[in-house]
């Protein structure tokens, strides 16, 4: 199977999964809303949320065994931390993430949702536009040493 | 596609809770299972796929797409398609789900700055990580300690982002 089948087969998968969980449970699969619904409340009702999260977390692991998927460190710590925290406050502040907003939204056919995928999308390409244009760390660890180097020699 | 005999048959039961609960449970986790088989398989626990479709300067490398990256979109395609067919097809002003009460969905219908400024504050971790919290979550599980730092640091967003 090549890159694009196996991309289509896994949005399939991922519709169908958003399906089973609005079919047997009711609810909409967004993770961000699921992560944050176990982070804040206490309740037994938290449960399926749990199950869900689990579910996520070890079919994850499995699978990337099995098809044993590359992992390649792309980016550093320092920009992993706050990236990350972007991710989590920016998501849940806005109601969803991309599988909210992008899977379950647009199925729902929810202007809402439409606005915020073209909003994050938007915001994402300008990033990495951004961030490309930037020289990668090692440049900058090269500007700094000769920078001391040159301060030193006076 | 509605289980009314099978689910009848339990409401007769003296442990019609806990079976209902159980099956509520199981159904979540396979759910959640099945989202990250799409997820790996797919490329999207990959944060250089996603960084790849959000590049579109490379769409202007040399030839039509060029070096751009469209897994994604494809991905997303695929996803949108069947959960337009899923939502489309499940009556769910007139039934019940399978195992709960109730559907309860998403209602608010206005775009307001929260939404706004989530989306870009989420647009910008995004495009800086190439992580989602779903990809996130799934590769939590690999044992890279990079996935680990991204995870700590996205779960204080979130409960801060509920606070407020």
């Amino acid at each position: 199977m090549n890159d694009y089948s196996q991309a289509l087969s896994g949005g399939i998968l991922i519709g169908l999964a958003s399906w089973i969980l609005l079919a047997g449970v009711g609810r909409v699969s967004g993770v961000s809303g699921i992560t944050a619904g176990v982070l804040t409340s206490r309740r037994q009702s938290s449960a399926w949320r749990w199950m869900f999260l689990i579910g996520l977390a070890l079919g994850g692991a499995i699978f990337s065994w099995l098809l044993r998927v590359p992992h390649i460190e792309t980016r550093h710590a320092i920009i992993l931390v706050p990236a990350g925290f972007m991710v989590g406050f920016g998501s849940v502040l806005g109601s969803g993430c991309t599988s909210g907003h992008g899977v379950c939204g647009l199925g729902r056919r929810s202007r809402r949702s439409l606005i915020a995928v073209v909003t994050f999308m938007g915001a994402g390409i300008v990033t990495v536009l951004i961030t490309s244009l930037v020289p990668p760390a090692k440049w900058w660890e090269e500007l700094l040493f000769e920078g001391l180097q040159w301060l030193f020699q006076r | 596609m509605h289980t009314s005999t099978a689910a009848a048959a339990i409401e007769t039961g003296a442990s019609t809770f806990a079976n209902r609960h159980n099956a509520e449970l199981l159904i979540s986790f396979a759910a959640g299972f099945i989202f990250a088989a799409g997820l790996t398989m797919s490329g999207m626990t990959q944060p250089d796929k996603v960084i790849g479709f959000l590049d579109i300067k490379e769409l202007f490398v040399g030839k039509f797409p060029g070096l751009w990256d469209p897994t994604l979109g494809i991905v997303m395609a695929g996803a949108v398609m069947i959960s337009l067919i899923g939502f489309a097809a499940t009556p769910y002003a007139s039934v019940r789900p399978w195992f709960t009460e109730r559907f309860i969905l998403p209602t608010r219908n206005i775009v307001d700055g929260r939404l706004l400024a989530g989306a870009v504050i989420f647009g910008i971790g995004w495009g800086l990580s190439g992580y989602c919290p779903g990809p996130a979550l799934a590769t939590l599980l690999t044992g890279q300690i990079d996935i680990a730092i991204f995870v700590l640091a996205m779960l204080p967003g979130m409960w801060l982002a509920r606070k407020i």
